[in-house]
């Protein structure tokens, strides 16, 4: 069915492209770049309208927009969220470059803002994109903060849909999709471990950051390589007009970035680092065994950007961040990632536009002992190449056609032990896998009339698995649940990398609009995703050890199909309050699930240990948002659910997956009480995550197993989660040039101990001379708490 | 020598828990459990001991399950048939000595056998089988005293083992300690490894094996036991599972058992039925 699906979509491409180009005489265009006057960021998503025809276009992530309009005179108005609207007369007599400049709005110019706000609210009714969630770093810098540092990705995890299975777990679950069917993308080049300090901050700093874009469906063509979402992180460009510095000092960390022109209006950097600093509070309380450990991270990000001329400009970007931990000279541990990426937006003309990026991604860890008899040094690494041209074509006002290709080359290094002389291990490496993922798409957002729009694309990806210049194998087939042994063992591939096996989809991806009226529409998409590369991962939260496995002649690709459909209305008397409904379901295919004991680390045959299944999810999200006033924030609620099933796991029944959460509610506010005080509050509710209780007791060697007698999976829930956070935001002014603020924070204000995991275990300190079963084994169920209490909080950040 | 799985669950969380300066925290909660059915469970090992042949019996315990908060010794059972057969052919028909405990005539094995377990109770036949591999000496286990600021759990004595390791890839081992003749046995003594990681035929030359430090004037009896692969997961399994906490616990599942029903459809039992050749040596904690 979906090749039929395919094949009508090629079919439709080629009917509309020749009808794209039939009109060329008799109009012209006008283009070029929205920036703030402020600091010369290029405002991502800023609007353009033209008054005379109603129509209008929106800036692209690098701020470009492109109107083509029949000859005339006609007036622009350029709009963006907080800045003030400005209207440019043009005569469109010829093609036309048109850079434009908006200024930021101050407090009292409030007329003017509500054009900008309407805009961004209108978009909510008017975008033909559902299923997506924008946040500007202002809206992630205004949640209440832990410990006095706001986040990224905890506030992505404020948003309906998405959910996580504990706090401090690494990652975040979107719409029934397990933390690695996220791609995180930071200025293009994708992020393998998002988080800091296992999952307490994730891995942007929020000074650096620009613009954040999640996509939970109707994933445009351009995108692609992940079942669930995109998470785009836009690093901001730094100030091309002048030198400012911005900083923070706080309970845990402290921040520092400094951004300026290179050369003004044409060339400017930015450059942002963080460090933690808890283990430098510990160490006087350290014993000297302890002493020298260490606990930290910190990163760094820098950017610069050249604008060469009109038709060129090149991005050059960067991140490096480690988390490092070591406890005295026993134990060593740390982990990073690190990319760099070169971009090149380039205007062949009026309507063609071109983004050209190269980038470099690794991501690798280190565990071991430094020294002694048991000193070892394990490290593991995926690296990934990758080069990648977009183009845009702007047709008209109404009608963009995108179209691009992309290829990455993996690296995979599973696992490599080195060992000094006197240790009892051994050095040991599993063999660097090798593939290339490819993909070309080509998707069209085509305004039909003034009601319908519908945005529909094509990406065709193709996964090469190189293997590993080591034996090839199959698995034996066996009683489901259990490891499978290797066979036939094929030594072709022993000595070069070459195709051990390919895979090629096709992925639809459909997203279409009506507008009832002005203030309200529906929307509908459907998309296919798939995904080649999988987290190996059997615990509860994914763990900076685990490792990422290419696709492979064993494991296939996830496949994932959603439909979802949504109804979009904006309320109130200014109509500034925006609300959607919307119900997905989705199917996974080939989501991974482990045999018992299974072991997923430098184990050569870890394909065996895997078992293969299917997902499923479906939910209901409701969302409203006031984007104005004095008071804004948001509501939001999903009922969802999330499956999977497994051959020889719960009886081969669906299981509802380990973050499912029925209900999912969260308010967020935020009040600016005077010009200095501004308050802000959270409150979550989640329904319990699922676990696996016993219903028996095994006495076995003097120890008490937990035992279920049905093997179901799943068959309980942990205590409900929730939690209210409260901020207090007070601006002082230093001097002239130097302005402050003071945020005190309290995180877990009625000190609730949220569940993160419930287990049974033996009551500890009991008789243990057991072994002819005389004694009562006393057994007990627990309850870890992350947060056993209110975490208050002080950051003082600076700007000047 | 705990495999590198155990050492992250183990380590690493306490370390984690222990330096970040956020309250997390672990309190007994009361959860309401169904009781499920009663099922068979097989508590047996043989063991033979190359260090100082002994002449005692094994015992094959018996019991069944019962309600995960029972907390009540394991219901017996009683009045079975257990046989012990090797792949030789030899039959060994045990002797229920007190109510459940079941213990062996023959006391002697021979390593590099497999032995097969049979079970009939309650109008149903279990089987499961196992094989007795060759345990490595011990050398000696020497203690030594460390300071408070030296040990890692403060001061007393730390036992370093030193001895060969069995050649070849593919050796899975346990460890059990005694002080002063009582069998530590608690969910955080359960020690056992596999040979995965180490290198060929490496002795083993001061590896400190105890977290917890003996006092002055105890008697450690250290014992190495050689398992086999099957019986090494089912430990794994069990460890992952009695103490299953931290951010970075599995999912709960069940412990494999080796102990088969020979009606497919008859009810399924738990537990686990191994055999070990086993050396040992003892050591007292004395400063010299």
């Amino acid at each position: 069915m979906i090749k039929t699906i395919s094949l009508k979509l090629a079919l439709l491409f080629a009917l509309l492209l020749p009808t794209f180009s039939f009109a060329e005489t008799e109009k012209h265009s006008v283009s070029g770049y929205i920036k703030s006057a402020k600091d010369g960021e290029s405002l991502i998503g800023a609007a353009v309208f033209v008054e005379e025809l109603k129509t209008g276009a929106t800036a692209n992530v690098y701020g470009f927009y492109s109107l083509t309009l029949p000859t005339g005179k006609y007036t622009l108005k350029f709009v963006f969220l907080g800045y003030v609207t400005k209207t440019v007369t043009v005569n469109l007599e010829k093609n036309q470059t048109l850079n434009i400049e908006l200024d930021e709005v101050s407090k009292d110019l409030s007329e003017v803002v509500i054009t900008g706000q309407k805009a961004e609210i209108e978009a909510n009714v008017k975008s033909v994109q559902m299923s997506v969630a924008k946040m500007d770093i202002k809206t992630i810098k205004s949640i209440p903060p832990l410990l006095g540092e706001v986040d990224l990705v905890r506030a992505i995890q404020l948003l309906p849909g998405v959910t996580t299975v504990g706090e401090g777990a690494q990652g975040f679950n979107v719409r029934g999709g397990s933390i690695d069917q996220n791609l995180i993308l930071l200025d293009e080049a994708p992020v393998y471990n998002s988080s800091h300090l296992l999952g307490f901050f994730s891995v942007f700093n929020p000074d650096a950051v620009k613009d954040v874009k999640l996509y939970k469906g109707g994933i445009p063509a351009q995108f692609g390589g992940r079942l669930s979402s995109i998470l785009d992180v836009r690093m901001k460009e730094g100030n091309s007009k002048k030198l400012s510095v911005n900083g923070g000092v706080g309970t845990i960390m402290s921040r520092f970035s400094v951004e300026a022109p290179i050369k003004k209006d044409k060339a400017s950097f930015i450059i942002a680092g963080r460090r933690s600093y808890i283990d430098v509070l510990a160490q006087p309380f350290l014993n000297s065994a302890a002493s020298g450990s260490k606990l930290y991270f910190y990163d760094l990000s820098g950017k610069v950007n050249w604008k060469i001329d009109d038709k060129n400009t090149v991005f050059v970007s960067s991140y490096f961040g480690r988390d490092v931990l070591k406890f005295g000279d026993q134990f060593q541990f740390n982990w990073g990632n690190k990319t760099g990426t070169v971009r090149w937006n380039h205007v062949f003309n009026q309507k063609l536009f071109l983004n050209t990026t190269v980038y470099a991604s690794n991501y690798d860890y280190s565990i071991g002992v430094p020294n002694g008899v048991q000193e070892f040094n394990w490290v593991s690494n995926i690296i990934n190449v990758s080069g990648k041209t977009d183009f845009t074509y702007y047709i008209s006002p109404s009608n963009t056609v995108n179209f691009g290709i992309s290829s990455i080359r993996y690296t995979f290094k599973p696992g490599k032990i080195t060992s000094g002389a006197s240790s009892i291990f051994g050095n040991q490496e599993l063999p660097n896998q090798k593939a290339y993922e490819s993909a070309a798409y080509v998707g069209d957002e085509w305004q039909v009339n003034r009601r319908l729009q519908i945005q529909f694309g094509l990406r065709y990806s193709y996964f090469a698995y190189m293997g590993n210049k080591s034996v090839v194998y199959q698995y034996q087939d066996t009683a489901a649940g259990e490891r499978r042994q290797p066979v036939n063992p094929d030594s072709s591939f022993l000595n070069e990398y070459k195709l051990v096996q390919g895979y090629g989809n096709f992925e639809p991806r459909l997203a279409v609009k009506y507008e009832l009226d002005p203030f309200s529409s529906i929307k509908a998409s459907y998309n296919r995703t798939a995904q080649y590369i999988h987290l190996i991962s059997n615990t509860t939260a994914a763990t900076p050890t685990d490792v990422w496995s290419p696709s492979t002649n064993n494991i296939k690709p996830q496949i994932g199909d959603q439909v979802a459909l949504g109804y979009f209305r904006n309320f109130g008397v200014e109509k500034d309050i925006e609300a959607s409904a919307e119900v997905f379901c989705k199917t996974m295919q080939n989501q991974l699930d482990y045999v018992d004991g299974a072991q997923l680390l430098l184990n050569k045959n870890l394909e065996g240990e895997l078992l293969p299944g299917k997902g499923r999810a479906y939910g209901l999200e409701l969302y409203v948002k006031k984007n104005t006033g004095k008071l804004t924030g948001w509501i939001s609620y999903t009922l969802s659910r999330t499956e999977r099933k497994i051959e020889g796991l719960n009886n081969e029944k669906w299981f509802v997956s380990k973050f499912d959460r029925t209900h999912n509610f969260v308010i967020v506010g935020s009040y600016d009480f005077t010009k200095r005080w501004a308050f802000s509050s959270t409150f979550n509710y989640g329904t319990g995550t699922p676990n696996t209780f016993p219903n028996s007791r095994v006495e076995w060697g003097g120890y008490i197993i937990p035992y279920n007698s049905g093997s179901s999976r799943n068959n309980y829930r942990n205590p409900a989660y929730h939690r209210l956070d409260i901020a207090a935001t007070c601006k002082v002014r230093q001097s002239k040039k130097v302005k402050g603020e003071w945020v005190f924070s309290i995180y877990n204000v009625y000190a609730r101990r949220n569940a993160y995991s419930v287990y049974f275990r033996q009551v500890v300190d009991q008789p243990s001379d057991n072994e002819y079963g005389q004694a009562t084994i006393k057994t007990e169920a627990r309850k870890i708490s992350i947060f056993g209490s209110i975490i208050p909080g002080v950051t003082y950040n600076f700007n000047f | 020598m705990k495999n590198f799985t155990s050492f992250f669950q183990n380590r690493f969380w306490v370390l984690i828990a222990g330096m970040i300066a956020f309250s997390s925290c672990d309190d007994p909660i009361d959860v309401t459990l169904d009781q499920g059915p009663v099922r068979l469970v097989v508590d047996g090992w043989l063991y033979q001991n190359l260090t100082t042949p002994t002449t005692s019996p094994d015992t094959i315990k018996l019991r069944y399950t019962s309600g995960y908060f029972s907390n009540s010794p394991a219901p017996k059972a009683t009045n079975g048939f257990v046989t012990i057969t090797d792949n030789m052919g030899l039959v060994d028909t045990l002797f229920e000595v007190t109510p459940g405990n079941y213990i062996t005539r023959t006391t002697s094995r021979e390593i590099g056998r497999s032995y097969k377990l049979t079970v009939k109770i309650d109008g149903e036949t279990y089987e499961a089988f196992t094989d007795m591999k060759i345990a490595p000496p011990i050398d000696s286990v020497k203690a030594v005293y460390m300071a408070e600021e030296r040990g890692p759990q403060g001061k007393g004595y730390y036992l370093y083992y030193f001895g060969p390791e069995n050649t070849g890839p593919g050796d899975f081992y346990r460890f059990k300690m005694y002080k002063n003749g009582s069998f530590l046995n608690a969910p955080e003594d359960l020690a056992f490894t596999d040979d995965r990681f180490l290198k060929n035929e490496v002795y083993i030359d001061s590896l400190e094996i105890n977290f917890k430090p003996f006092q002055e004037g105890d008697t450690v009896r250290t014992e190495t036991l050689s398992i086999s692969e099957d019986a090494y997961y089912f430990l794994f399994e069990m460890q992952s599972q009695i103490n299953n906490g931290g951010l970075f616990a599995q999912p709960p599942a069940n412990v494999r058992t080796n102990v088969k029903n020979v009606n497919p459809k008859g009810p399924e039992a738990q537990g686990y039925f191994g055999a070990s050749g086993l050396t040992w040596y003892e050591t007292v904690c004395r400063k010299p």
